[in-house]
């Protein structure tokens, strides 16, 4: 097996977390947390989790990751006895001390040490795999296409398309565009008023920072090359680098919540911000304004004490949608995604969508996810009840994209004024 | 130990772990030479003004006064080298650039008001009066600590160096101060447009910001040639750029509230907490108008902040900055300082600055009709963090509270600010959790 793994081409390059720092890099790079994983839990479970990427359509070497477990688990096994015989000694010398047990003693410590030392690669390399394995797939996730769970008014036919647009918003590329007049007021007050919403049914008001250190991301099971990375000084020594996400998106919240220890009477906590989001997916060459970089949106964000909550929430999320969106009079429709376009993270995610007539396809303006405790757990974001350790389950959501709703609005003829 | 040996075998093809952050960034290598669509070009200089020899006196004591770094007897000495006709054209060509840097350090001309204010600024006017306190007066964290309004402590290795949450009374805060700030503003002729953020270098540049070097004040991405905006200014003045603008479209006054992001820090204790951070909302207004235009923009602007903070009841005063104070591109310059009774010092919060034609000829905005460059003037409306310090500071009692200024109580919908028990405390997990 350590032949093969040793042969194949993966071992060309190591794979680094800032979330799991193995002990060699621990030197130089801090440790901020070690997330509570419990691999040996998840992978006894072998069956879940290649029906779980089955359903997620996803690519994971699934044989590769298993004999990285057992190599892995191979060498923890042994890092344990040989730990286990040295206390023994320890514990044996102070009887009767020979010098047998302490040359034992002395091969053991140097054994245990050059073993840590070696292993740290393959720790790496299997953690990197095993941060990878997605959250369990909630039993409400539809299996193949998205469910329609409510809809508003008719799907438009046949509408022409308002150009207008191109009035109210001057597009150089996908980064940098100008809203002017009623536009920009509605990107300004729309996002404002959504948050007066929130906090009237219960929510806090929060304004979070922009940046994001890569453990958060790595939390989030978010993948590093899609956010956009900041330039530091010696960053090349860096594990925890520093991203650009913006301060309404849902990884922002997290680093609040970050080893934060709470009693279980906190719960639920219910809060709701507005900001940018920075999506480096779509810094490339395109003239679409429905895929921006820059966008405004609300942000909110839930931790409630276990799953036992589910339907209330998402009931209630629905609700707030209804509230929040019937007021523009146009056609929408509530869905929930199949388990193919859940990120790793999610285990159920709602999508309020809306029809583009330019598109000629419904365009996602709002989404809201279930992540149960699979980022907590990593962030160690606990509380206690009982005087045991438990960690919270999580719910967030992009619950308006402005700029969509806004370009949507526009198309569709509707009058911004009636909105501001 | 047949498994340690292997395990070691394996260990030298360890490539260090630098290059996954190679590998994070590759996906944004694609887009890097692609084309912005500003229209910038290289500044057009008053050429004529500045060679003249006889005016070299003059440029030279308002360099002096303003203790800038352009020199015009550099200009002038390198102009005298290009005469020399036996050049040959890579000397010329070094010359001209040479004598194109230089000439671009040059400052700005300096309003005959302010020459001789030497090195103080003028105090031109206070406002209210200095708050009284029978109590002890705490600083804005230790009260926002009490009141469990903001999050400023153990965020580094998760949000960056001085990141801060803005939490439930104080976040609404924000929210009404922008809301307060704009419907002011939108009363006198401005237009609202949203700006972004994330803008390329050379737009960077063309506002006179240097975006490399370990000194930078601008934040880069990696490895494209994107940088973070630090004020609207930027994005505005690059909206503008190449114009050609109408006499009677003048005076253009725009607004915009946008997130300014600043790679300056600084460890004074006056300056602790939120009151220099690296991320910050922030109203500003903006103006390209007309040379005849610009000094009553100018005042029309100082009013506009004067009312603005007046109306909010903050003691501050008004100052006329001295040249050294102006930087290179203002022609005058007031700065609005508020009194902070918790760290008991006067802190800007706003100012606003004539720029006469410097940024117009970097950016080539022109007249039509005239072919005269324009002019630009540019002002803080709200700059939201030391607009919290001061309003927390300045209207904390004794009992705790902090009383909300009349006009931000509709945004608010509530007089005060209390202590409310929604949000956990600070406390983190010190210990790993076993399985």
């Amino acid at each position: 097996m350590l032949r093969r793994l040793f042969n194949s081409s993966i071992l060309i390059k190591r794979n680094a977390s800032a979330l799991y720092v193995t002990g060699d890099k621990a030197m130089e790079n801090f440790a901020v947390l070690s997330p509570f994983l419990q691999i040996d839990e998840r992978m006894s479970n072998f069956e879940e989790i290649k029906a779980n990427i089955t359903k997620r359509k996803m690519t994971l070497n699934l044989d590769e990751l298993k004999s990285e477990y057992e190599l892995y688990a191979d060498v923890e096994k042994r890092k344990r006895e040989l730990e286990n015989r040295r206390v023994e000694i320890v514990a044996l010398m102070k009887q009767e001390p020979s010098e047998g047990l302490k040359l034992e003693g002395i091969n053991l410590r140097e054994n245990l040490k050059k073993l840590k030392e070696n292993s740290y690669y393959l720790e790496d390399q299997f953690i990197h795999n095993f941060l990878k394995i997605p959250n369990y797939i909630h039993n409400k996730t539809p299996a193949n296409e998205k469910e329609v769970i409510y809809s508003f008014l008719d799907k438009p036919s046949d509408v022409i398309v308002n150009d207008k647009i191109h009035k109210l918003i001057e597009f150089y590329d996908s980064t940098c565009y100008y809203m002017k007049g009623d536009a920009a007021k509605f990107d300004i007050q729309i996002a404002l008023d959504v948050c007066d919403y929130y906090k009237e049914a219960g929510f806090i008001k929060f304004s979070n920072p922009d940046f994001v250190r890569s453990i958060i991301p790595e939390a989030a099971a978010v993948d590093l090359s899609n956010i956009f990375l900041l330039k530091e000084d010696a960053i090349e020594n860096k594990l925890n680098l520093l991203h650009l996400t913006g301060n309404g998106s849902m990884l922002n919240f997290l680093s609040f919540f970050a080893k934060l220890t709470i009693f279980s009477t906190q719960l639920p906590i219910q809060l709701i911000s507005t900001g940018r989001n920075y999506n480096s997916m779509n810094h490339f060459d395109h003239q679409d304004l429905y895929s921006v970089v820059q966008t405004t949106c609300c942000q909110n964000f839930i931790a409630v004490n276990d799953e036992k909550s589910f339907d209330k929430i998402i009931e209630d999320q629905i609700l707030h949608w209804k509230n929040i969106f019937e007021r523009f009079n146009q056609h929408f429709r509530i869905i929930s995604y199949p388990a193919e376009s859940l990120a790793i993270s999610e285990s159920y995610k709602l999508g309020l969508e809306m029809y583009s007539n330019s598109q000629n396809e419904y365009i996602e303006v709002a989404n809201f996810s279930y992540y149960s405790d699979f980022i907590s757990k990593r962030l160690l974001f606990n509380y206690k009840q009982d005087k045991v350790t438990k960690f919270p389950h999580i719910y967030s959501g992009t619950v308006m994209n402005v700029m969509k709703l806004l370009i949507n609005l526009v198309e569709s003829n509707s009058d911004l004024k009636k909105f501001i | 130990m047949n498994c340690i040996r292997q395990l070691r075998l394996l260990r030298t093809y360890n490539t260090s772990y630098y290059l996954r952050n190679k590998a994070a960034s590759k996906c944004q290598d694609k887009i890097e030479e692609r084309q912005h669509k500003f229209q910038l070009s290289e500044p057009i200089l008053n050429e004529k003004y500045l060679l003249d020899p006889k005016n070299a006196a003059k440029i030279s004591e308002n360099s002096l006064m303003r203790k800038g770094i352009g020199d015009i007897y550099l200009v002038h000495e390198i102009n005298n080298k290009l005469k020399d006709e036996s050049l040959n054209p890579d000397e010329r060509r070094d010359l001209e650039s040479q004598l194109k840097n230089e000439l671009k350090k040059i400052p700005n001309d300096t309003h005959p008001a302010v020459r001789n204010y030497g090195e103080e600024p003028k105090v031109v006017a206070l406002f209210n009066k200095e708050p009284e306190f029978k109590h002890k007066v705490y600083e804005f964290s230790e009260i926002c600590r009490k009141l469990n309004i903001l999050r400023t402590d153990h965020l580094g290795n998760f949000a960056g160096h001085k990141s801060y949450y803005l939490m439930n009374d104080l976040a609404e805060l924000e929210q009404a101060l922008i809301r307060y700030t704009l419907s002011e503003i939108l009363q006198h002729g401005f237009n609202l447009i949203s700006v972004p953020d994330i803008l390329p270098a050379e737009v960077i540049k063309s506002c006179g910001m240097q975006t490399d070097g370990d000194r930078t004040q601008v934040y880069r991405l990696l490895p494209s040639n994107l940088c973070l905006s630090g004020t609207s200014e930027m994005a505005l003045a690059g909206y503008f750029a190449g114009s050609k603008l109408s006499q009677k479209e003048l005076p253009i006054k725009v607004t915009a509230v946008s997130r300014c992001f600043r790679a300056e820090t600084s460890g004074t204790t006056e300056e602790r907490g939120i009151y220099r951070v690296h991320q910050f909302t922030k109203v500003e207004m903006f103006s390209v108008c007309s040379p005849a235009q610009s000094e009553d923009i100018l005042n029309e602007f100082k009013e506009i902040e004067i009312a603005l903070f007046n109306k909010l009841g903050l003691h501050f005063k008004l100052l006329d900055m001295p040249p050294h104070e102006l930087g290179a591109p203002a022609y005058r310059k007031y700065d609005i300082e508020t009194f902070m009774p918790g760290r008991k010092i006067w802190g800007e919060i706003s100012s606003c600055s004539n720029c006469t034609d410097y940024q117009s000829r970097r950016l080539n905005i022109t007249i039509d009709e005239s072919a005269e460059f324009a002019h630009t003037v540019n002002g803080t409306a709200c700059a939201i963090p030391r607009m919290l310090i001061a309003i927390i500071e300045s209207f904390q009692n004794e009992k705790g509270f902090i009383e909300i200024p009349k006009v931000l109580q509709p945004y608010m919908k509530k007089d005060k600010i209390v202590k409310q028990k929604v949000i956990p405390e600070l406390k983190l997990i010190k210990h790993a959790i076993k399985s």
